[in-house]
């Protein structure tokens, strides 16, 4: 696997990617690989395994030829066989940075930190007990800028973990109940505010996006979406957010929006996407909804400008994860596997791997619940 | 949030209800003679008798008494579960976990609980947790699968697809006397437990007895986490619980052959939930407080030589406080607290037309409900009716039983959709036949058609209850053989019991993903159990004053989804349910110190229907060793126990992430005026 000096970052799900600001931060090439006759490009997919089985998450390793797409390796399971230990239970995101996969295991709660030349996790970082609340920080997203890892907390908090000192140097006051996704452009880092576990206690979810000053990590304020926001990405300019609606039947549905500077906007609707430059790949497969799964592109400033980004007939079975590499084009789908009439959440799930122009080139194994896609950065 | 159904949570919720389940432990005097003194003749009188019923019962029902509790080592109403064929025990781990059984695998909601023959309820979940009851306050267990041995019951008794009565201590009637039992128990992990039970009986035949129990244990107990090179060893987090119960009985003699029986029953557990083993957080702060009344009366009466009858009527209350304090929660705590109310009337009427017939009619009426806090709460409640007609044919070998259930289940909701009406017709029929003349040798075939009404959670539980739910409906058939060798001297007594079984599952209610984001509760399972139940009980005479008591069982059973071919669980064994398990015990009984080995066991199991990687679940065999005393004087007995549990240290589970304690001990004193 060769690095490149240009990094980019691109994965979806529940996960938002791209930072504007992490094209300025290169990559060494802290390992060349020795002589490679092949040249290959290579991705990761996390599997969040299944809670309800007690089936720990899973890391995912795969290594196929850019020219012909054939897969020279994979590794299911690449963080266990690698670190003989377990990654824990629920994974839900993970972000690139400098050559090291930053994880983090919502009820584990921590961060492991693994070096992608040698599969090692070099640190594992427990998340602690918050005074405010008396119980652990459970995070669920990260975005990594400059050199800080910002990860969402469940307790309601937005934390800044220095990637150089490996510490928590900054936490945010109190956003609201249950902070998801976290994108950053510019000097604003947009989280999203679930308010996912509110059901639980018969309160309606929260629908606001919380804007934190990038530079003094204080709260400028809230943007009021959809209901349950949560993924955010960004292309640095453009702000979009998956509102996953209410879950109930005739209820509100999925739905993704747009920010305009302090305004919004009901989009497309949505449950995944992905954005590359000026477009938002987004992915529609509503709960309650007989209509077929729709996998649409959209030109950012014209969204009746769209077109199917992959081909008819090779749309997956439960959309869970979706990917765009900046660089290629290609896009990754990750899916639940089928048992019988409905999906599974305890058998392993599988991608597809399809062209900038929609064409399937790959089609693989996953852990369970495939979560997120990262593609690592190609070497030119 | 992307909507993640949360199993333990879901567990847990059911459990509050209970005042159960569920997802989901939940009396009596002292004989009025020296027990212990005569533990001897008294085990002789209860196991003949008692062996000689169920060895001629048509169904197939297994018997614990309180000399067997000693005999066989047992620590606890659990434990006495674990030692009975066919019945998987769910245990949560440590004095504090839910348990709850099923049997021959039919969930724990097919299995009915009798309280001193009335039924124990749980609507919101509908498992009865096991763990609430006293061993010390219990004189039997008996297990029937299919229909009970004794027909002169009411309705509802008979309306799943077995039957577990727990019968409290009750005294000899007749005698003018006061007595006593105290008992204290300390043992390994901070377990503290006082009992004390009083009670009178007149000359009249009256009596009356109060008992109560207090428990404190930390549960704080080690277990071994092996992730993958590494190996730590760490305690229980979160474990602790304060439960107490209070128990009162009255009974009077209303003339010559008209008895009335009062309960009142009042229990309280405030415990801390240690939740599942997860990797790298042990942090947690779950708590539940479950609390439960009711309080029963049961009057029986012979009109004349041929008519008896039969009214019961209970009031239940439950409540359950399940409170959880995380940051993760608006205002950091979440608690759902949910209520549920039981009334209950029930009249039977007994008609014995000739000595070789008995008829019995019985008519129950059950009024449920449940509330919360919760603002989604839709305040459930559902009203039924149940009629059974039983007819019993007797002659000297032979014993026919047929009856027809007729069920009306009425539900209703206060604030919101109600789930559907249900009415059905239940047939069962059993029979027995005696080949030898001593009736020493017994076959006995039955067939059994029942079902179990969906709980309020399958129900109403927000987003996963489903109003459209059909019931559970179960077929089963049993063939049996049971043999009682003929005393000698060497032998002092010697059963053997042999059933083969077939049971279907139709409709089972399943929790589905119905898509990447709701789960639903679906009438989507089928399970057909073939299996086979062994059980062996002796008494030898070793020399005078010695005694060896052996006593075993061994359960095949082979559990499988029939649901859909195209599904990874089809033809799978259930998630839980072992295909082999067992128990066996002996004791030496002598003048000295007794002394009891026992084990229990079971072969892999998976905490999953389709046996996915990582799911599976170990094997275990777990042993433990006690040795007792009674030292009798002329007032009074002091009885002295030490038990020695799982002393092979085997580290087990029998839910997935909850491991169950390793090697520990237990002290009892326990005296009795």
């Amino acid at each position: 696997m060769k690095k490149s000096f240009y990094y980019f970052l691109f994965a979806a799900a529940t996960v938002s990617f791209y930072s504007c600001s992490s094209n300025d931060e290169p990559i060494p090439d802290p390992d060349p690989d020795p002589v490679e006759s092949v040249d290959t490009s290579s991705f990761f997919i996390l599997g969040r395994g299944s809670s309800y089985a007690g089936i720990d998450g899973s890391l995912s390793y795969y290594d196929y030829s850019s020219e012909d797409y054939v897969m020279v390796k994979e590794s299911l399971t690449v963080f266990k066989d690698s670190n003989e230990r377990s990654l824990g239970l629920s994974p839900n995101d993970m972000a690139l940075y400098g050559g090291k996969l930053y994880i983090i295991t919502y009820e584990s709660a921590t961060m492991e930190i693994v070096d992608i030349n040698t599969m090692k996790s070099v640190k594992q970082y427990e998340f602690g007990v918050n005074p405010h609340s008396g119980s652990k920080s459970m995070p669920r997203h990260i975005e990594i800028s400059g050199g800080k890892a910002y990860i969402t907390t469940y307790d309601g908090y937005l934390a800044r973990y220095d990637c150089a000192t490996d510490v928590v140097d900054g936490f945010t006051a109190y956003l609201g109940p249950n902070p998801e996704g976290v994108a950053i452009a510019g000097d604003n880092i947009y989280v999203a505010i679930s308010g996912g576990m509110n059901s639980v206690q018969g309160l309606p979810y929260d629908e606001r996006v919380a804007i934190i000053n990038k530079s003094t990590f204080d709260i400028k304020g809230y943007i009021t979406v959809g209901t349950n926001p949560t993924d955010i990405v960004t292309n640095g300019t453009d702000v979009f957010v998956t509102c996953m609606g209410d879950y109930t039947p005739n209820g509100v549905k999925p739905m993704i929006w747009r920010i305009y500077g302090e305004k919004s906007q009901g989009y497309v609707p949505g449950t995944l996407m992905a954005i590359k430059d000026r477009q938002l790949y987004v992915i529609n497969a509503p709960w309650d909804s007989p209509d077929p799964i729709s996998y649409k592109c959209y030109m950012i400033d014209n969204s009746d400008d769209n077109y199917d980004f992959i081909e008819k007939g090779e749309g997956v079975d439960y959309p869970s994860a979706l990917a765009v590499d900046r660089m290629t084009g290609n896009i990754i789908i990750g899916s639940a596997t089928m048992d019988g009439q409905y999906p599974s959440w305890s058998k392993n799930g599988y991608y597809k791997m399809f062209t900038s122009d929609g064409k399937k080139v790959l089609r693989g194994e996953t852990g369970i619940d495939p979560a997120v896609a990262i593609f690592v950065p190609k070497s030119e | 949030m992307r909507r993640h159904f949360n199993f333990f949570r879901f567990r847990l919720s059911y459990i509050v209800f209970f005042a159960i389940l569920s997802m989901n432990v939940p009396a009596f005097g002292i004989t009025a003679m020296k027990i212990d003194t005569l533990v001897h003749s008294l085990r002789e009188v209860t196991v003949n008798e008692k062996g000689n019923r169920t060895m001629k019962s048509t169904s197939p029902t297994y018997s614990v008494d309180f000399t067997k509790f000693e005999s066989m080592g047992v620590t606890g109403v659990a434990d006495a579960l674990n030692r009975l064929p066919g019945v998987t025990l769910k245990d949560y781990g440590g004095a504090g976990g839910l348990k709850t059984v099923s049997v021959r695998g039919f969930g724990a909601t097919h299995t009915n609980v009798l309280y001193d023959g009335v039924a124990l309820s749980d609507c919101q979940n509908g498992e009865v947790d096991l763990s609430r009851y006293s061993l010390d306050n219990i004189s039997s267990i008996n297990l029937t699968v299919g229909d009970n041995d004794d027909i002169f019951i009411p309705a509802r008794s008979a309306s799943l697809s077995a039957t577990l009565s727990l019968s409290t201590r009750s005294f000899i009637q007749d005698i003018d006397s006061i007595f006593l039992t105290a008992r204290f128990k300390y043992g390994s992990f901070i377990t503290v437990s006082p009992y004390v039970k009083i009670g009178r009986s007149y000359s009249n035949g009256n009596s009356f007895d109060i008992s109560g129990e207090y428990l404190y244990g930390k549960n704080n107990y080690p277990f071994t986490i092996v992730n993958g090179k590494e190996i730590t060893h760490p305690r229980r987090n979160n474990s602790q619980m304060n439960s107490g119960h209070v128990e009162t009985n009255a009974s009077f003699k209303l003339g010559a052959r008209t008895t009335l029986n009062g309960k009142i029953y009042y229990y309280d557990n405030n415990r801390h939930l240690p939740g599942p083993v997860i990797l790298y957080n042990e942090d947690n702060n779950e708590r539940l407080h479950d609390r439960n009344f009711f309080g029963h009366a049961n009057l029986r009466s012979s009109v004349s030589s041929t008519v008896s009858v039969l009214a019961n009527a209970k009031f239940n209350w439950a409540e359950s406080l399940y409170s959880d304090r995380n940051g993760k929660y608006l205002n950091g705590l979440l608690q759902q607290n949910y209520y549920q109310r039981e009334c209950y009337v029930s009249g039977a009427v007994l008609w014995v037309p000739v000595t070789s017939w008995s008829l019995v009619y019985s008519g129950d009426y059950i009024y449920n409900n449940l509330t919360s806090n919760l603002s989604t709460d839709v305040r459930p409640y559902r009203n039924s009716v149940l009629q059974s007609i039983t007819a019993r044919y007797r002659v000297s070998r032979l014993i026919v039983t047929a009856r027809g259930l007729l069920s009306i289940y009425r539900n209703g909701a206060k604030s919101g959709e109600s789930a559907d009406n249900e009415s059905k017709l239940s047939p069962s029929v059993s029979a027995s036949y005696s080949l030898l003349d001593d009736k020493s040798l017994t076959f006995r075939a039955s067939y059994k058609n029942i079902f179990r009404m969906p709980t309020f959670n399958e129900l109403y539980f927000e987003h996963v209850g489903t109003l459209t739910l059909k019931p559970e409906s179960t077929d089963q058939f049993n063939v049996g053989v049971t043999y009682m060798l003929p005393s000698n001297g060497f032998i002092s007594s010697l059963y053997v019991t042999a059933d083969g079984y077939y049971n279907n599952v139709k409709d089972k209610i399943v929790a589905t993903p119905v898509n990447l984001h709701m789960w639903r509760m679906l009438n989507f399972g089928k399970v057909r159990t073939t299996g086979l139940d062994l059980t062996l009980a002796s008494v030898f005479n070793v020399s005078r004053g010695w005694q060896l008591l052996a006593d075993g069982n061994y359960s095949f059973q082979k559990s499988i989804s029939l649901q859909d071919k195209t599904m990874s669980d089809y033809k799978k064994q259930l998630a839980y349910t072992p295909v082999h398990s067992g128990s066996a015990s002996v004791a030496c009984e002598n003048p000295f110190v007794n002394l009891v080995i026992h084990m229990t066991g079971a072969g892999e199991r998976f905490s999953t229907n389709n046996h996915v990687k990582g799911s599976s679940l170990g094997g275990y065999v777990e042993a433990g060793v006690a040795i007792y005393r009674t030292i009798p004087t002329r007032k009074h007995n002091l009885e002295l126990r030490l038990d020695l549990m799982n002393m092979f240290n085997k580290q087990y589970e029998i839910i997935a992430r909850y491991p169950m304690p390793g090697r520990a001990w237990q002290a009892t004193i326990k005296f009795t005026l």
